[in-house]
């Protein structure tokens, strides 16, 4: 899971790595529980983490998980009362890309003297940690200033960067060392799949301070990681009722994987993938045709009939719909008959009149494939069904001359 | 290792007593795999299919001291520790199903792999198939009728596409030398590169089919062993995955390893880096049979 900023300071925080005195906010009203320091009272000093005591200049920082947040105005100094108010109000309820700002962290504006990027994740090349430094921070690293890769030994208690950049300012180098091998310990001890700070600011005072801080979570050790923080989607937003309702699926019968993924899309196709791999390629040729999916979901696996109906119904209860399509390439072990009598159920209920597509392979695919065509004709369900001997590609082809095309909605 | 497995190579089961154990093993032993021995503690002296149960990896290689080839089918939290148990019993290949193992254990299995000299298939893996001959995971179930022995070597991050492939190629009549499923997670034991420099050496491989996918850096090692000229026989790459780059932000589908690190890691990146070492890269699935026949 990805964290927002606010989220991830509070973890770097927690670690022993130091961030600008900040408070998060959701109204403006909660501006009050900030206390406003007169200028020059204690810069410079030391103050309690969490205390709310900040002082102007600050700056006003949404809270969203897409990036380039500076490029699209979404990072704002203020230097007094009244712009702090215009600039929260300005930003909170807007939308980036689909994702409502729903809180903004207030923070001290810290007087830079110069910017550094770290950042700890997992590299292909290296197949373990690897710790990415560059001398410059901020945009200069998205815009390509050249990073340094250090690879980190997984059993390795303490990370020095000293000892990789031996020659790199002196002044700050113990510093350095501290911050770096906290974030590698905090990486590694809370199974983390990226801890980044983007800048490390290097204060006035010769301080370091994480400005900002990226983190993602790697869900599969949740068995051994608590996380108390609010849900969101993949995309950081809220979480849509198909979404919250397919997560309870896996729940209650461990059997298969469904619906694990769920995304709520803009278009009017409904999409139930089989299997990752073959999903892709699916997605790809819909977008090929033009056509644009309501969703994107998936299961694997061998799950019972009942899963992969409650997943088509969340998926068929999406209003207007202009065609469904349930896609998979030749299954290993999923049992065809089992997964689409789910399937079925659900086409006898809502006796659909948008035209549907089944394309699989797989056990008990032909008498699959003969109960869903008699379901058709008894019905008159615009339905058709393909094994493996139409490719994929092909499948979804029909489904376009189906529904008439990509412009016909 | 990999050139190396035949119809006599014997296989241990960790947790064949699960449900997913019994179903590999059924799988393996369909296809004619020697399934020497399985492991669950505490079920020594039960038999699984014929197959006789030991308490521990140890206890299984006493009885059979020539197997070193395993598969581990137990939940993803206990995979580190199977797989360590395995090390320690001397194992030199293991096939890794578990979906949802952390990043980090799998970083540590691969680091003790590498000290151990120790090969791993997965994790999030369905295994391999060497046409007729053997069988390590689930790949293809339990029927084979996707596959059939001849010259192509398949390599995939995918089990679905895994099979997908090896079944168009089959209804083409194209046979396969060995068809291998690295497993979907970002970090994999074997790399599809590793994979085909087993298939350089393999005498019953003349072509490959690879299937990459955006994100990971996977393709970048393949590309730099091209350059280096260890691997030298034709190769066609198959890329998925304009959809999930169309995706505003990052969204792992499919696999964990769907994640987009950098340029280089777009499909279009891939692509190019590709096509400069002379591969041939297609993004249609039927363009793939004409270029291997």
């Amino acid at each position: 899971m990805k964290l927002f900023e606010y989220e991830g300071k509070e973890l770097f925080a927690g670690a022993g790595i130091a961030v600008p005195e900040g408070v998060v906010v959701e109204s403006i009203a909660e501006l009050e529980r900030i206390k406003f320091v007169d200028p020059g009272i204690r810069r410079g000093r030391d103050t309690i983490p969490g205390s709310g005591e900040l002082e102007f200049p600050l700056v006003v920082k949404a809270q969203v998980l897409s990036g380039k947040r500076g490029k699209r105005g979404l990072v704002k100094k203020v230097s007094d009362r009244q712009v702090l108010e215009r600039e929260v109000e300005g930003m909170l309820g807007r939308e980036v890309d689909g994702e409502k700002i729903e809180k903004v962290l207030v923070v001290e504006a810290v007087e830079i003297e110069r910017e550094l990027f770290v950042s700890v994740t997992y590299s292909t090349k290296s197949r373990g940690p690897v710790c990415l430094f560059s001398v410059g921070g901020g945009v200069e690293v998205e815009e390509g200033l050249s990073v340094s890769e250090m690879p980190i030994s997984i059993s390795n208690d303490e990370f020095l960067i000293s000892k990789q950049i031996p020659n790199f300012n002196e002044q700050i180098s113990k510093q350095l060392d501290e911050v770096v091998n906290k974030l590698w310990r905090l990486f590694r001890d809370r199974d983390l799949f990226l801890a980044e700070i983007n800048p490390l600011a290097v204060t006035k005072e010769g301080k370091l301070v994480a400005l900002d801080a990226k983190v993602v979570t790697d869900d599969a050790a949740n068995f051994r990681q608590k996380w108390e923080l609010p849900e969101r989607n993949m995309l950081g937003k809220a979480k849509s009722w198909a979404e919250l309702e397919t997560e309870k699926i896996d729940a209650e019968d461990h059997r298969g994987v469904v619906g694990r993924v769920y995304l709520d899309l803009p278009g009017d196709i409904g999409v139930i993938a089989a299997g990752g791999g073959a999903s892709l390629v699916a997605m790809d040729a819909m977008m090929g045709f033009g056509l644009a999916p309501a969703n994107y979901t998936e299961f694997s696996g061998n799950p019972p009939a009942w899963k992969v109906k409650r997943l088509s119904e969340i998926v068929m209860a999406k209003e207007n719909l202009r065609g469904v399509m349930l896609v998979g390439g030749k299954a290993n072990f999923t049992d065809q008959m089992e997964t689409l009598s789910g399937f079925a159920e659900v086409l006898r209920e809502k006796k659909p009149r948008y035209p549907i597509v089944v394309r699989r392979d797989g056990p008990r695919m032909s008498e699959a494939k003969q109960m869903l065509i008699d379901l058709a004709s008894e019905l008159g369900l615009r339905l058709e069904v393909y094994d493996e001997a139409t490719p994929i590609v092909e499948a979804i082809g029909k489904l376009n001359e189906m529904v008439g095309g990509a412009d016909a909605g | 290792m990999l050139d190396k497995l035949d119809k006599n190579t014997q296989v241990i089961v960790q947790g064949i007593t699960g449900k997913e154990g019994q179903r590999v093993t059924e799988f393996m032993l369909a296809m004619g795999v020697k399934v020497v021995a399985g492991v669950r503690p505490g079920k020594a002296g039960e038999k699984v299919m014929s197959v006789p149960v030991f308490d521990s990896v140890a206890d299984a290689r006493a009885e059979f001291p020539e197997a070193v080839v395993g598969c581990v089918y137990v939940p993803p939290q206990l995979v580190l520790g199977a797989f360590v148990e395995a090390l320690e019993a001397g194992m030199k290949l293991l096939h890794i199903i578990g979906e949802g193992v952390p990043v980090r254990d799998t970083a540590e299995m691969i680091a003790l792999a590498r000290e151990k000299q120790v090969q791993i298939i997965g994790p999030s893996s369905l295994g391999l198939v060497v046409p007729e001959e053997f069988k390590l995971g689930q790949l293809m179930g339990v029927e084979n009728s996707s596959v059939t022995p001849g010259p192509i070597g398949i390599v995939s991050r995918s089990g679905g596409m895994s099979s997908e492939m090896a079944n168009m190629l089959t209804r083409a009549g194209i046979g396969q030398s060995m068809v291998v499923h690295v497993g979907g997670d970002f970090l994999v034991g074997t790399t599809p590169a590793e994979v085909l420099l087993a298939m350089e050496a393999d005498s019953r491989t003349e072509k490959v089919l690879m299937v990459g996918e955006v994100g990971g850096g996977y393709e970048r090692e393949v590309v730099e062993i091209i350059k280096k000229g260890k691997f030298s026989k034709p190769l066609v790459v198959f890329i998925a995955g304009a959809f999930v780059e169309s995706l505003p932000q990052q969204v792992p589908l499919g696999h964990a390893g769907a994640i987009i690190q950098g340029e280089a890691d777009t499909r279009q990146g891939k692509i190019k880096m590709l096509e400069e070492v002379g591969v041939k890269v297609v993004e249609r699935m039927d363009e793939i049979v004409a270029l291997l026949q």
